[in-house]
């Protein structure tokens, strides 16, 4: 294994749940598409100068953030996928056989996508909701890179970007956020027209076309030309939050009705003699089962266990337990039948560690 | 059966999508035209009839269809624009301003705009916290026009905090 092996047996530091909407949101990230001037975009670039590229970003980026580049195109498919689980490169980045990298910031929230559709791809990370607070760092990083590399921008259409829904800011704010109980009382739906039609997109956890599993969804602004950056985070900023409330109010009107409160608990405890007994347990399992556990700790309903698990106890398991995470940390878990079955027994011991020290 | 577009609700959905994740899993869409063209999804090319495929140039050969050859190209990246409505990448910065006029209409249907309005290269971050306030401004004024006078004391909060948490 290569030296994003030590990925695998930790989750990223700066992730910390429950945050201050009691486990609703679980990150924020700005996302800044540049790309060189005088160069042709990724698609078009010849080999040679796909390299040069990813040596050149990497200089630039080696002077601007602490932190290593990893050849994504060199390593091996559960390594790539290691670094998609972990949302730091996408899907698209992470299928590419031309060179293409990424600079791993030090603090692991700072992430430079080299040659995926554009030549860069600048992302910050945060737990919470803290898109200000992101942008002007990511604006900040964008600026000290800027004294290395000529970016490609026009007066008139702003930065130029390979797809011409990037174009203008090419900056992307996106929140994850966890909506089980909207999802549950029927009211999502209505909700994601809503945002919609504030031209915001809503994906699931892995970006474009993935499913919204365990009812994580991202929100993020569809329109990056015609706002300046600190409209387009305020707008998002301002959703995120209108969705917060109404999750909120959907997981105590499900509190406040009989029959609504005993289907929350029945889900909650299930899932938790499942998460607790289980000793084969999917990827997918997993995900919902610990989807349920986090809203059970958010709304007490796990108060009357003795035994409580933390927070950075679920976190762990959400990161750690996903297939390539299982396979980095444990080399011989090639197979996903023995995946499945590792996967229940560290949930197990992890959750009753907590009970331990209860 | 036929369905309606999960877009806009009103056309029926002549295209359906099925795109499948990486790490498994699959996720759909029922879109009509115009909207699967809006979202900047682009509906894959049928195959072609097997009479073609015969016909078709060995791989390494020269692949332009006869009927682009005409089809004017960016003079730096190469790129024609009907290969950037399969792919929907330019190749080159160029491109926008080889394929002005149809680039221009793709944009202002994304964006509802043509004009850049945030920062230049080498400007220092934008205040986000001043935009911010002006949204909850807005808000406020809504909520008390709209008497509703929870969220504009919530809202007043939120702006005290931004004004230095007093």
């Amino acid at each position: 294994m290569s030296d994003i092996a030590g990925l695998g047996s930790t989750p990223a530091p700066w992730l910390g749940s429950p945050g201050e909407h009691g486990g609703v949101v679980l990150s924020s990230r700005i996302r800044l598409a540049r790309n060189l001037e005088g160069w042709h975009f990724p698609r078009k670039l010849p080999p040679a100068r796909a390299r040069t590229l990813v040596e050149k970003v990497a200089e630039a980026a080696a002077r601007a953030c602490p932190g290593r580049l990893v050849r994504v195109d060199r390593l091996e498919t559960s390594e790539r996928q290691l670094l998609v689980e972990r949302q730091l490169v996408s899907r698209e980045l992470a299928a590419a056989k031309r060179a293409c990298g990424l600079w791993l910031g030090d603090d692991q929230r700072t992430a430079l996508m080299i040659g995926e559709e554009d030549h860069l791809r600048l992302q910050l990370f945060g737990p919470g909701l803290q898109l200000e607070k992101l942008l002007a760092d990511a604006v900040a990083l964008d600026v000290r890179l800027a004294r290395d590399l000529g970016w490609a921008f026009d007066d008139r259409l702003g930065y130029l970007t390979a797809c011409h829904s990037n174009l203008g800011t090419g900056l992307r704010a996106s929140v994850m956020l966890h909506l089980p109980a909207l999802a549950e009382t029927g009211e999502l739906k209505a909700v994601l027209r809503a945002l919609e039609k504030l031209h915001l997109a809503v994906r699931g956890r892995f970006g474009e076309g993935s499913e919204p599993q365990g009812h994580y969804y991202q929100v993020s602004n569809r329109r990056t030309l015609g706002q300046d950056e600190a409209g387009i985070v305020a707008s998002v900023h301002a959703a995120a939050l209108r969705v917060i409330e109404a999750e909120r109010i959907a997981r105590e009107s499900m509190l406040a009705n009989d029959a609504q409160r005993n289907r929350l608990e029945d889900k909650v405890w299930r899932a938790w003699a499942v998460l607790t007994s289980a000793r084969v347990l999917s990827s997918e399992e997993l995900v919902d089962h610990l989807a349920w556990l986090r809203v059970g700790l958010a709304l007490g309903v796990l108060n009357t266990l003795s035994h409580r698990p933390t927070w950075a106890t679920l976190d762990r398991i959400f990161v750690l337990c996903q297939p390539a995470h299982l396979q980095a940390a444990h080399p011989a878990a090639t197979d996903s039948a023995w995946r499945d079955r590792l996967r229940a027994d560290l949930t197990r011991t992890w959750l009753t560690a907590d009970a331990g020290r209860n | 059966m036929a369905t309606t577009c999960q877009r806009c609700g009103t056309r029926p959905a002549t295209i359906h999508v099925t795109e499948v994740a990486l790490q498994g899993g699959h996720a759909e869409a029922h879109l009509c035209n115009a909207c699967c063209q809006e979202a900047g999804w682009t509906p894959l090319v049928p195959p072609p009839p097997v009479a073609e495929l015969v016909a078709s140039p060995a791989d390494g050969e020269a692949t332009t269809p006869d009927e682009s050859a005409d089809e004017p190209s960016c003079p730096n990246c190469g790129l024609q624009f009907s290969e950037y409505q399969q792919v929907n990448l330019f190749g080159c910065a160029h491109d926008y301003t080889r394929f002005a006029e149809s680039a221009d209409e793709l944009i202002r249907r994304w964006h509802g705009a043509l004009q850049h309005t945030g920062r230049r290269p080498g400007e220092d971050a934008p205040d986000a916290g001043e935009a911010r306030r002006a949204e909850l401004h807005t808000e406020l004024a809504a909520a008390v026009s709209g008497e509703r006078y929870e969220d504009a004391a919530r809202l007043r909060d939120q702006l005290r905090q931004l004004d230095g948490g007093t």
